[in-house]
């Protein structure tokens, strides 16, 4: 395999990356400076026209024809700059719309005007009939979803919000909520999702590397130039040496991604094995990652106002999309 | 990017597939002794017979001239087959013989690399002092310059090998006033001199093929110097390129087959005390999901790395960064061996092979080459851009 980002890959990467850089400033996880739901879908819908939702929607259809890699990049970026998570279940709603023919609803989402929560089966272990459980899902929606997707590893279904009954937790990583314990209605139709269930592994393996990488950087800065004892804190083996440990291991997590997000487009035969794979390797080096920024800035890492939090907060949600870090690692055992 | 192989490289790998299948020796490789050196050797001229010798070298001092991937997709299948390992060959193929046609004169390629290539001839490589081991610089083995001749005086440590070697790679001091890089030369040393003495050292795997070599006022001919005297630091950063280069690529891939091994190993494993098999414990299965990706992501990262580099661009940071990654993972997978073998783990004597043995020599694996240490030193350096660590 040939894992090199391409010129045009690296460009797409240089222009997600400004624009969400732009529109979703960390200052906004400040008091008072939170962005409104009606700023929240201005916003998207600049990311939408930019084609930057409907990456993977056929341009025939509005879409920007592009491929899981391409969308596995921006996903990075949407880490990295720690950008809204609802992104993610939207394009995907886009997507599932076009493959089920209701091309208003794709437009909606892929334009950014709507956006899309998301439903998980609370555990995939016994999710290998033909139906979507009834009882115990878990939701996520950002600001104000017009639809929420129910997916498990085989099918999927579209809800509307009204038909959710569910007592809304705020959730560790902000501008989401959550609820659990929910009861689909029985009128849901379910349809094979085809990859989408995989492609979100990937999609989420790649939000994971982005943090990890926002976390090093940030660590990295930091240890550049905080000073003590008359030196910047990097001259010392305790900081730089797990700073280049988690390097190794951020590197390692991107290759791994990359080659999956090839393999699942390329519709290889181990293409689930590959995103488990990259979902795992990205779930271990996330953690790392965020804890020693924090630890690597004092008791600054400790305050409301220091982002470094973000990151490891954010990270612990979406890792839990898409299937645990255990049933990712029971998968890729039973692969043969 | 690209799944799939283009046509060339996938029909190179076809045919180094066939050829290795139908030419590998079949014998048990013996593990220590004269013996194992003419394993070796003969599957070395089998290689270079069969056109497949120098994968790693240039065209133009006899080797197979081939693009960087191309090489890994050779250790890929060698791995897959499995083939012995390099074993004596290592230094002559890997370091000696690109350290001479890089840095040598004609007269030495002539000499020399013909005999690495047809498995005529073993290497060793002396830098490691009992005082300069990961700070380098620190080398006092004495070079006393005279007419025709350089008198060397002094002791290296370390080196593999050096017991079945017939050349040696010396790092010396030729320059009495010098320190750190300066005043250093690199040299050719005939292991039969007079004056050369051999020790092997006993490792805690059993092996002993890392040797103690003193030196007693050892008659070096000044025809042997590789670069010029006083430059011998800066040939010893090629050899060390080359260490941290390609040729440790086959180490890499053949540790895909031993996590395969280890989950196999786990299924049929049955834990008395508790009545079920490793493969069920939650923990070990875990720790054999990790392998599993790690291996995978490691491939993926060491393709990826090929793929930016050019055939004869020095390797840079991505070397430690993929060392590193072996190393832990390694270590990693030994000693998992070690917890799902329970008891029988402990019944091991010096000489014995399998996972007791393999896990004692991954311990090798963070300090052979470089320690850990030194190459996190170099991505925090060279990757992150970190200022210089302390180094009082």
């Amino acid at each position: 395999m040939d894992i090199t980002l391409t010129s045009e890959q690296l460009s797409i990467v240089t222009t997600a990356d400004r624009l969400l850089a732009d529109l979703f400033p960390l200052s906004r996880f400040h008091e008072g400076k939170a962005i409104s739901p009606s700023l929240m879908a201005i916003n998207r819908a600049r990311l939408g026209e930019l084609g930057l939702i409907g990456v993977c929607v056929p341009a025939s259809e509005g879409g920007a024809g592009l491929t899981l890699v391409e969308q596995t990049l921006i996903c990075e970026a949407l880490g990295r700059r720690l950008a809204p998570l609802e992104i993610i279940p939207t394009m995907l709603a886009a997507e599932l719309s076009v493959a089920s023919g209701d091309l208003s609803a794709a437009s909606a989402f892929m334009s950014g005007e709507k956006s899309a929560g998301i439903l998980f089966p609370e555990t995939l272990d016994a999710t290998d009939g033909d139906e979507l459980a009834e009882e115990n899902w878990i939701a996520f929606g950002g600001a104000e979803p017009a639809a929420f997707l129910a997916m498990d590893p085989r099918m999927a279904g579209v809800l509307e919000p009204e038909n959710i009954s569910a007592n809304w937790l705020e959730c560790l990583a902000t501008e989401i909520s959550f609820a659990k314990g929910i009861r689909l209605q029985k009128d849901v139709t379910s349809v094979a999702n085809g990859q989408l269930f995989t492609r979100g592994v990937v999609l989420t393996s790649a939000v994971l590397v982005g943090l990890t990488q926002a976390a090093l950087d940030m660590a990295v800065e930091h240890a550049k130039t905080r000073v003590q004892f008359g030196e910047p804190i990097g001259v010392n083996q305790a900081i730089r040496h797990p700073c280049a440990e988690v390097a190794v291991k951020t590197k390692l997590a991107r290759s791994q991604l990359y080659h999956a997000a090839l393999a699942v487009e390329q519709l290889s035969s181990d293409a689930c094995h590959l995103a488990a794979c990259a979902k795992v390797l990205a779930s271990e080096v996330v953690q790392t990652s965020c804890s020693n920024n924090i630890q690597f800035h004092g008791a600054m890492g400790l305050t409301d106002e220091f982002p470094a939090h973000m990151l490891l907060k954010t990270a612990h949600t979406i890792e839990k999309w898409f299937g645990s870090v255990e049933y990712h690692m029971a998968q890729i055992i039973k692969f043969n | 990017m690209r799944l799939i192989l283009p046509g060339e490289d996938l029909a190179f790998q076809q045919r180094a597939i066939e050829w290795l299948v139908a030419n590998m020796p079949k014998g048990k490789r013996p593990s220590t002794g004269p013996e194992m050196r003419e394993y070796d050797l003969a599957w070395i001229a089998k290689q270079s017979k069969g056109g497949w010798g120098g994968i790693s070298w240039p065209k133009e001092h006899g080797g197979c001239g081939v693009s960087p991937l191309q090489q890994l997709l050779w250790y890929e299948a060698s791995a897959q087959a499995p083939t012995p390992p390099i074993g004596v060959g290592m230094v002559g193929l890997n370091f000696g013989g690109p350290t001479i046609f890089t840095c040598g004169t004609k007269a030495q390629c002539d000499e020399h690399l013909p005999r690495i290539l047809n498995g005529e001839t073993v290497w060793c490589q002396g830098f490691s002092e009992p005082n300069a081991g990961s700070d380098l610089g620190g080398i006092e083995t004495r070079g006393t310059i005279h007419a025709d001749y350089i008198e060397v005086t002094g002791q290296k440590i370390w080196t593999s090998y050096a017991d079945l070697a017939d050349y040696q790679l010396l790092l010396i001091r030729t320059d009495k006033g010098s320190s750190k890089h300066s005043g250093l030369t690199m040299v050719i040393c005939d292991m039969k001199s007079e004056g050369v003495d051999v020790r092997p050292i006993q490792l805690i795997s059993g092996e002993s093929h890392f040797c103690e070599v003193f030196y007693d006022s050892v008659k070096i001919p000044k025809a042997n110097v590789i670069g010029k005297v006083g430059e011998g630091w800066r040939v010893a950063m090629a050899t060390l390129g080359f260490e941290r280069g390609a040729a440790f690529i086959a180490d890499q891939i053949s540790l895909a087959g031993k996590v395969e091994e280890l989950i196999a190993l786990a299924r049929r494993t049955k834990w008395p005390t508790r009545n079920r098999l490793a493969i069920d414990d939650d923990e070990i299965s875990r720790g054999l999901a990790i392998l599993r990706a790690e291996v995978s992501g490691l491939r993926a990262m060491t393709y990826g790395d090929i793929a930016q580099r050019s055939a004869g661009d020095p390797p840079g940071p991505e070397g430690s960064m993929n060392k590193l990654c072996y190393s832990d993972l390694s270590q990693k997978l030994n000693r998992l061996a070690f917890r799902i073998l329970g008891t029988d783990a402990l019944a091991f004597k010096y000489g014995d092979t399998g996972w007791s043995r393999d896990y004692f020599y991954s311990y090798a694996s963070s300090v052979g080459g470089g320690t850990s240490e030194i190459q996190k030193e170099i991505i925090a350096q060279r990757v992150l851009e970190l200022p210089r660590g302390r180094r009082s």
